[in-house]
């Protein structure tokens, strides 16, 4: 039997409806990069924890413990592809779980971006930056964000090459290019804007196949920034 | 470009899945894309606008982190309802919701109010005992039915009939209108 308040619950449950959000496809895309966001800064904390249990090591004499806590949290595979002193800056799983493409610096080399299958030692080199020799050492690029394809078919890759500034502090020019898993077809998407990054890195997530998303976290340009790619 | 291999990686991503990675991608796509409106309803129900979207959005974190495990469980919209109902009516994770929702990196939209009827409800199922609150706002926001109920929140069905009945009873008197 249905009574007044049933009426009334139900009067409301349609008012509710009606004010629900209409934009899910952008919800979508905030979730793949709350989540993207949310694991690095797992990572973050963890190697915080580490340099922290470092410092509590060295003071005790202890043997490394902090490198052990840092293993947990960037792949195995990776630290041995790329090497113990590698600085990992960003790592991206791909979607088949299969392979990880990693940004990162390692020592007296210029950045790299490598794709390791996950459980192996073996890197591959898709993209790497001019060393000083080859180019203006004031004006050196590394990568700084990485993201497969939904497909796997390619990958992102958000370069930032230092400037002499554009007056608002933002001295850190970011361009997207693409490349393929194996470094083939390097593609230039063009530049996606400007960023003090003093601290904080750029956020990028490929949702859909045809557009990438970037995430310029502060300075004259902050906020999302969505290129075509296909 | 410039190219350095260091060892030539074999490709251990086969064909097949991939294709199976992506079709669980979309599976879930459609999946996000059928429940959230109802799932924002749901978290605006039982814990008010500023936090609705972020609640759902959470109970769809939530599933898409187990998503081979949700999708195999018996009603996936079942596990995710459940999940936005307990996170929405718990004020220690509400809470933590909301903080999480002040450092989002994407502008929301402004909230559209309800007509003060429909607030008013909201309003007095919210003041209702937790698994009271949960059960009302399952029946109307879903059209569910006792079974359905005790199905999304595991619980028994004479459960959710008296939970359901000691609901209408007190929304009644609270708004002044025939509930048995």
């Amino acid at each position: 039997m249905t009574t007044d308040i049933d009426v009334l619950g139900e009067r409301a449950a349609r008012a509710l409806h009606e004010v629900s959000p209409a934009d899910v496809e952008a919800r979508l895309s905030d979730l793949h990069r709350t989540r993207r966001r949310r694991a690095r800064g797992r990572t973050t904390a963890v190697a915080l924890v580490a340099v922290m249990a470092g410092v509590a090591a060295w003071g005790r004499g202890a043997d490394r413990p902090a490198e052990q806590v840092a293993t947990d949290t960037v792949p195995a595979s990776v630290r041995a592809a790329l090497g113990e002193d590698a600085t990992v800056v960003d790592v991206a799983r791909s979607p088949s779980g299969d392979r990880d493409v990693v940004a990162a610096l390692r020592g007296e080399l210029p950045s790299v971006v490598a794709v390791v299958p996950v459980g192996r030692s073996t890197a591959t080199v898709v993209w790497s930056a001019p060393t000083p020799g080859e180019s203006d050492a004031r004006r050196l690029s590394w990568a700084t964000a990485v993201a497969w394809a939904p497909d796997e078919s390619r990958l992102a890759i958000v370069l930032a090459t230092r400037t002499a500034g554009d007056g608002t502090g933002s001295a850190v020019r970011l361009t997207l290019v693409t490349v393929g898993p194996d470094g083939s077809g390097r593609e230039l998407v063009g530049p996606v804007g400007r960023c003090a990054c003093d601290g904080t890195t750029p956020d990028l997530v490929w949702p859909s196949p045809d557009e990438v998303e970037v995430r310029i976290p502060d300075g004259s340009d902050e906020g999302t920034v969505r290129r075509s790619v296909r | 470009m410039r190219q350095v291999v260091l060892d030539v990686a074999p490709d251990v991503a086969t064909p097949a899945r991939r294709a199976a990675a992506t079709h669980e991608r979309e599976r879930f796509a459609d999946f996000y894309r059928a429940e959230l409106p109802g799932l924002v309803s749901l978290a605006r129900g039982l814990c008010g606008a500023a936090a609705a979207e972020d609640v759902a959005q959470e109970a769809m974190l939530a599933a898409y982190r187990r998503w081979a495990e949700v999708e195999d469980a018996q009603s996936p919209h079942a596990w995710v309802r459940r999940t936005c109902a307990n996170l929405a009516i718990s004020s220690f994770r509400r809470r933590l919701v909301e903080l999480k929702a002040l450092a989002r990196i994407s502008p929301r939209a402004p909230v559209v109010p309800l007509d003060e009827e429909s607030e008013e409800f909201w309003a007095a199922v919210r003041s209702l005992p937790r698994r009271q609150a949960q059960c009302a706002a399952l029946r109307y926001v879903y059209g569910m039915s006792g079974a359905d109920i005790a199905g999304t929140l595991a619980i028994s069905e004479g459960s959710v009939k008296a939970h359901l009945a000691r609901a209408r009873a007190t929304l009644a008197q609270r708004l002044g209108v025939e509930g048995s």
